[in-house]
């Protein structure tokens, strides 16, 4: 099965194209506030530098949030639209847990702004507990020195480590959720609009 | 040629499917106007959290009501500015996972030139053409030399003409949307009040924020009982006033075979029989006013407009960028 994994949420532009177990190709570069610009361009570089035609895709597996609310409206409207009208399978992980990856144990945040981060804690792709929106304030005294951390790192005064996660999709197939009703499917914002609730 | 449009630019999340820029096989338009009307105006990141929601569905029910699959489509339109940057986003994104998927042409399309192309379905366009552009965000005397050529004359070195409406409804307190609620006031009004006249240093440019802030002082320093009727007659003469005296000034100066009425405003009742009255002193015009559904936003037009500037060659690639302040000319 020809999948495409796609990554929009945060600072990345992550795109891995992958078939069964094997990584095709891939791509993991900065692309913050040029997702738009970029995504389907270095889609059909992904597709063209493995001699595959566009129709020969038959999944996508793409992060539904938390995140920058533009970045995920990005991912998930060309998962809607090819899911919806062109028969390709979609599947959905939270971009926490795409971080993580299959991680013994590990602490993820990622910037939400105005002070606070998305957080969740993984254990070998679980959440323990739930992934939610934190004052900065109260994740610094929750984590101890000897909790292991990955994403924006420096807004705690510990170190900001983005991994190559472009293996994490595969790693993760059994987390894959898979999306039936695809024109339902919505990003997961967390943080709900203070106006709007659908 | 059969086109995909697809609109997003506000707060409308629209597709059609346009034949030969003529054929309408189908036009659909989800509108998010009650949400909006709850809160008095757009907000931006509902708006397009709403696109997201629906984009897959509207998307759908264009092709099947064409009865077409996606591989019947020659080609992909979209609008990719003016706008909500967050709005127009959705759109492209869309168009493009779609032009990629396909391999078919990706047309980039200006909101405005599919408002001025939305008369085409009306009637057959000859040039030079002029056109008066009037919405929310724009007002604009616009000039055709030839197919797909704009020149624009004159502009609002202000307000826009709709958002002149929508202020002045809500010092009225009247709601939202608040131009279609003037023009029904003013039907029943009569000359009462006095505003002031409207001056700009290019004669074909608009200003309409003096006449505004006349209203809003008219509404702060009511001594009697201020008739909503009379002031909303008095508004609607002087703000579609000055867009018919620059309009006939512009057929005095330039040559003019065709004039259109475009956007959202070309719905304002006034302006459609004045616009329709100018036959009288200008007979060897041809004269088009929009039909009222073109006047909303629609993904119809959007379409109209792309098969014309396909043929002039207009295609983006992949990279093409959402631009809130677009230009088209
Ligand atoms: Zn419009």
């Amino acid at each position: 099965m020809i999948t495409l994994g796609i990554d929009t949420s945060f600072h990345y532009l992550t795109l891995v194209l992958f078939d069964e177990q094997h990584i095709l190709a891939s791509i993991q570069k900065v692309a913050f506030k040029k997702q738009s610009e970029l995504v389907l361009v270095e889609i059909e570089q992904l597709f063209l530098s493995c001699g595959l035609k566009p129709n020969a895709l038959e999944a996508i597996v793409v992060t539904d949030g938390p995140g920058s609310y533009t970045g995920l409206r990005i991912g998930l409207t060309i998962a809607k639209v090819l899911g919806s009208l062109a028969n390709v399978k979609i599947y959905t992980l939270s971009s926490l847990q795409v971080l993580a990856g299959l991680d013994e144990d590990i602490h993820v945040l990622l910037d939400a702004r105005a002070k606070r981060v998305y957080y969740a804690h993984y254990q070998k792709g679980n959440v323990i507990g739930e992934e939610k929106i934190l004052p900065l304030e109260t994740l610094s005294n929750q984590l101890g020195p000897n909790d292991r951390i990955i994403g924006d790192g420096a807004l705690i005064n510990r170190e900001t480590r983005y991994p190559d996660y472009t293996e994490h999709f595969i790693q993760l197939i059994d987390k894959w959720i898979p999306i039936r009703d695809i024109d339902a499917l919505i990003p997961r914002y967390l943080k709900a609009n203070e106006d709007y609730h659908p | 040629m059969r086109i995909c449009a697809i609109e997003t630019s506000c707060d409308e999340t629209a597709v059609a499917i346009i034949e030969d820029g003529k054929t309408v096989l189908s036009n659909i338009v989800s509108s998010q106007i009650n949400v909006h009307q709850a809160f008095g105006g757009v907000i931006p990141e509902v708006a397009s959290r709403i696109h997201v929601e629906n984009i897959s569905l509207v998307l759908n029910e264009a092709l099947s009501e064409a009865k077409m699959s996606l591989d019947d489509v020659d080609a992909f339109a979209i609008t990719h500015g003016p706008g909500l940057i967050g709005s127009l986003h959705v759109g492209l994104i869309a168009a493009k996972a779609l032009a990629w998927y396909t391999q078919k042409p990706l047309i980039p399309v200006h909101h405005i030139t599919g408002h001025i192309y939305a008369n085409n379905f009306v009637s057959e366009l000859t040039y030079p053409m002029l056109a008066l552009v009037v919405s929310g965000g724009h007002t604009e005397l616009v000039y055709l030399k030839e197919e797909f050529d704009f020149e624009i004359l004159g502009s609002t070195q202000d307000d826009a003409i709709g958002e002149a409406y929508d202020k002045v409804a809500r010092v009225m307190g009247l709601s939202y949307p608040g131009g279609p609620m003037i023009d029904k006031l003013a039907r029943t009004g009569k000359p009462h009040y006095k505003l002031p006249k409207i001056k700009t240093q290019n004669p074909f440019d608009f200003s309409f924020s003096g006449l505004k802030s006349a209203v809003l002082q008219l509404v702060h320093k009511q001594t009697e009982d201020l008739n909503h009727e009379d002031l909303a007659f008095a508004f609607q003469e002087a703000a579609v006033g000055e867009l018919m005296q620059k309009t006939r000034l512009a057929f005095d100066t330039y040559s003019v075979k065709h004039f259109v009425l475009a956007g959202g405003v070309a719905a304002n009742s006034r302006l459609r029989e004045l616009v329709l009255g100018l036959s009288e002193n200008y007979p060897d015009v041809q004269i088009t006013i929009p039909p009222l559904w073109c006047c909303t936003d629609n993904a119809a037009m959007i379409g109209a407009v792309a098969y014309i500037a396909f043929k002039h060659g207009v295609q983006a690639d992949l990279s093409l960028s959402a631009n809130p302040g677009l230009d088209y000319a």
